[in-house]
């Protein structure tokens, strides 16, 4: 007996020893994806979006292109890129990353990622225009860099607005607010509302929710989208005062009364308590479950949440309210009711020639007229950020290139449509856009955008190096949401002591920007 | 037999419930306010537990929304769900596990043995660089060195040691604070002992092995135990060097960011509480060994 417990206890461990050993060789050499010319690697960011439209496409492709392999690695940590992308191949084994590439920096994504002109100059077989004519032209152009390469191009994203809830906005008892100061009085109501006790004005989540995307446009609004696009985000103070210019930076612009039209909606009552300390999936979550009345969120808010309801039918995006302060840059404007009574007539028209110069409630100037049609249709968006960037040291760059070809072809794009039912700014070869005669109402709403709106991308291409490389963020890194809505009074800041905060980071640190951008 | 047991123990509650309300009033008094206020503290960690298996019963909107309320329909597929849906670089929950065990069984295995052979050897035996050793060892614990993390990754880069079950082999270590408990509990071992043996014919490793090591084998046995619920719950290093090979706390790490992306609490909840099985079992049945007090002895001087 003792004899058999020694030979049973001997197996057991040589038993184990073995298996130890067999673990420990096994990882002597590291398990890796070919790398060929033919072997595709594909790094995904797992989001909203969803991963199946890129699943059939890889199918697709395969089966079309039956010499390439395809493999895709998804992850849903955002910064896989900025720890990866740009460290040559010895790091970076990705043929083409699908990701956010505002994780990293202009400079890097300049350095290290292919141009793709070529593709968009292809014509997909069998079709009649070239994938960089299916583009929508502003799209593309926001996506063209200042030495005219592609170097990144669009797989998704959507429009950021104010998300509200149609059965409490309905028209009947409240209506969509065209001007901030309607928006202001509309918040006030909805806090009032004894039916709505439980139910406040705004939820958001941690870091001040996507509210950013919302003051962005304000900003742009007052100031204008020529003024924000090459004098503000470039700091160009003209031939006087030379890019990188400090006054333009610190200079009391759009980005003040974006402030304060912040702080006059919101709040803390006015937003649902805990908002600042939320996960985005939580807030996205209570929000549709009939919590709050608006959150800010984008397109893909409701694919994102329709494993917890199915609600598509009692949510749109407005159009972002027109900033009530532009009427200061419009001599023929007097108030907020004619701003508002030109805005009916803006949202009317089919462009800005359409729109008449008087109408009941307004007589405005055509400089007037084209500034507030300029700003009514203003929508933030994250096409540009959501990218398909392939790194020059890629072994399979030319079967990327193809696989980038094939994403944009008629057929993968009726896939992609199918899949997400969410917006790109691109159409078939024949002009059209996708067959929305499927869609709920919220998804066609995002697709109609596409065509509609005047789009303020999350890159600026014309970016001051400041901003690219030296540090400096526009607002300062300042969290306004959360010093507007703190709950503790101490914490709380009003709109002029979060600008002068702002103006205050932006003149300490001016030198180390400077610094950080080699200037 | 299981009669008397329990007759025994019944007695000896009876016995014991006596002897505690003989004390003087305000002894008892102080005794029952401290009991409610332990009582309140286990109370509280067992609502963790508790808290945690009810959500993962719950639907993830029931959690958002109602986060202490029992669920309406207890959803008990979350915990079958698990199992299907973690899975993490291609590792499921039994992938991780196996490379938890691996790792945190293995590491701290090695570790401490070498540990323990080089106090030994240190300790006992006088030879050239014996207390050099001890000297570079305790310098290099004083001496804090920040930012050496980056040349250390990639070291290991180079030699392959990451993304690998290879990576074990950085537990043959032997300069940390293990080896000096370890130099310390032998220094408190009489010589005498190896002296007898050596009389009776035992070499130096029968001598080792067969009578210095079970001398330390309580210490032995909790320094382990120690490392090895210090490396389970690592998921820092975990994530750091092996993301292809995900242990269980790696795992759940990145999990949660998936489950969070994926507006599954529910199954997240549920994950978390059948990853803190391994390590309650082994709680349950090494619990005395991790608190008991270490005593030696054993001769006649």
């Amino acid at each position: 007996m003792r004899l058999f417990k020694k030979i049973l206890t001997s197996i057991l461990i040589l038993l184990l020893v073995m298996i130890v050993g067999v673990t420990f060789l096994s990882g002597c050499g590291r398990v890796s994806i070919p790398q060929t010319e033919n072997d595709v690697t594909i790094k995904f960011w797992r989001s909203g979006v969803g991963q199946t439209f890129l699943d059939k496409a890889v199918e697709n492709f395969q089966k079309k292109y039956p010499q390439y392999r395809v493999y895709i690695d998804s992850s849903t940590n955002r910064n896989d890129i900025k720890n990866n992308f740009g460290q040559g191949y010895d790091v970076d084994k990705v043929d083409i990353w699908i990701f956010p590439v505002d994780s990293i920096s202009s400079k890097t994504l300049k350095e290290y990622a292919e141009p793709l002109n070529n593709v968009l100059t292809t014509k997909y077989e069998g079709e009649s225009i070239t994938i960089g004519e299916k583009y929508e032209s502003s799209s593309l152009e926001a996506l063209k860099w200042p030495d005219n390469n592609y170097y990144s191009l669009s797989y998704g994203g959507g429009w950021y607005g104010i998300v509200y809830n149609e059965k409490i906005i309905n028209g009947v008892k409240y209506k969509l607010p065209r001007t901030t100061e309607e928006l202001e009085y509309l918040t006030i109501d909805l806090y009032h509302d004894t039916a709505l006790k439980n139910m406040p004005p705004y939820i958001h989540y941690a870091d001040g929710g996507y509210w950013d995307y919302i003051y962005k446009v304000w900003q742009a609004q007052y100031d204008g989208m020529d003024y924000y696009t090459n004098t503000f985000m470039p700091l160009n103070g003209g031939e006087s005062d030379p890019a990188p210019s400090k006054a333009i930076l610190l200079k009391e612009d759009g980005r003040k009364k974006a402030i304060e039209a912040m702080s006059r909606i919101l709040k803390p009552s006015y937003v649902y308590n805990g908002s600042n300390s939320m996960t985005f999936t939580d807030a996205q979550t209570l929000f549709i479950q009939d919590k709050a009345v608006m959150m800010v969120n984008g397109s893909w808010l409701l694919n994102e949440m329709k494993s917890v309801s199915n609600a598509g039918e009692s949510f749109k995006i407005m159009k972002t309210p027109v900033i009530s302060s532009i009427i200061e840059k419009c001599a023929t404007i007097a108030d907020d009711a004619e701003l508002a009574a030109l805005i009916d007539a803006i949202d009317a028209a089919s462009n800005a020639a359409e729109v008449a110069l008087s109408g009941i409630g307004y007589e405005v100037s055509r400089a007037d007229a084209d500034k507030v049609y300029e700003a009514r249709n203003i929508m933030s968006n994250n096409f540009d950020a959501h990218g398909i960037v392939i790194p020059t040291y890629a072994v399979a760059k030319n079967a990327a290139k193809e696989f980038v070809k094939y994403f944009y072809s008629d057929e993968n794009l009726a896939n992609y449509w199918e899949a997400t039912q969410l917006p790109l700014p691109v159409t078939y070869s024949n002009g059209n856009g996708p067959d929305m005669s499927t869609w709920g109402g919220w998804e066609a709403q995002q697709q109609q955008f596409t065509t509609s709106a005047i789009p303020l991308y999350s890159i600026q291409r014309t970016s001051s190096v400041i901003f690219t490389a030296g540090g400096a963020r526009p607002y300062a890194g300042v969290n306004i949401v959360s010093l507007l809505t703190a709950n503790n009074a101490d914490d709380r800041a009003d709109s002029s002591k979060i600008w002068n905060t702002i103006v205050l980071n932006h003149t300490s640190k001016w030198q180390s920007y400077l610094t950080n951008a080699q200037l | 037999m299981i009669r008397e047991f329990k007759m025994s123990w019944f007695k000896n509650l009876g016995h014991r419930i006596v002897c505690f309300f003989n004390r003087p009033l305000s002894e008892t008094i102080t005794y029952i306010i401290v009991f409610f206020i332990f009582c309140t503290f286990a109370l509280s960690y067992l609502y963790i537990f508790f808290w945690g298996i009810i959500a993962g019963l719950k639907t993830h909107s029931e959690i958002v929304l109602s986060p202490f309320n029992l669920p309406k329909s207890p959803q008990w597929q979350n915990y079958i769900d698990v199992f299907r849906l973690l899975n993490v670089n291609g590792y499921n929950f039994f992938g991780m596990l196996y490379n938890s065990l691996y790792f945190s069984l293995l590491g701290p295995l090695i570790q401490n043995m070498i540990s323990c052979m080089l106090a030994y050897v240190t300790n006992k035996y006088k030879f050239l660089g014996s207390k050099f050793y001890m000297l570079v060892v305790t310098v290099m614990l004083i001496m804090p060195i920040y930012g050496s993390g980056g040349s250390a990754y990639r070291l290991y880069y180079n030699l392959g040691l990451i993304n690998s079950y290879a990576h074990i082999i950085l537990a043959f270590g032997g300069m940390n604070m293990t080896y000096l408990l370890y130099h310390a509990a032998f220094s408190s071992v009489s010589w005498s002992y190896a002296e007898a043996a050596f009389i009776d014919g035992a070499n130096d490793y029968s001598v080792f092995f067969k009578i210095m090591l079970p001398q330390v084998m309580k210490i032995f046995g909790a320094l382990f135990l120690l490392a090895w619920i210090a490396d389970w719950n690592n998921y820092s290093s975990a994530l750091i060097y092996l993301p292809k090979l995900p242990t269980l706390a790696g795992g759940i790490y990145l999990f949660e960011l998936d489950m969070i992306y994926h507006v599954r609490r529910d199954i997240l909840y549920a994950a978390y509480m059948i990853t803190a099985i391994p390590p309650l079992i082994l709680f349950a049945f090494f619990n005395k060994t991790l608190m008991s007090n270490v005593s030696l002895g054993g001769i006649k001087e």
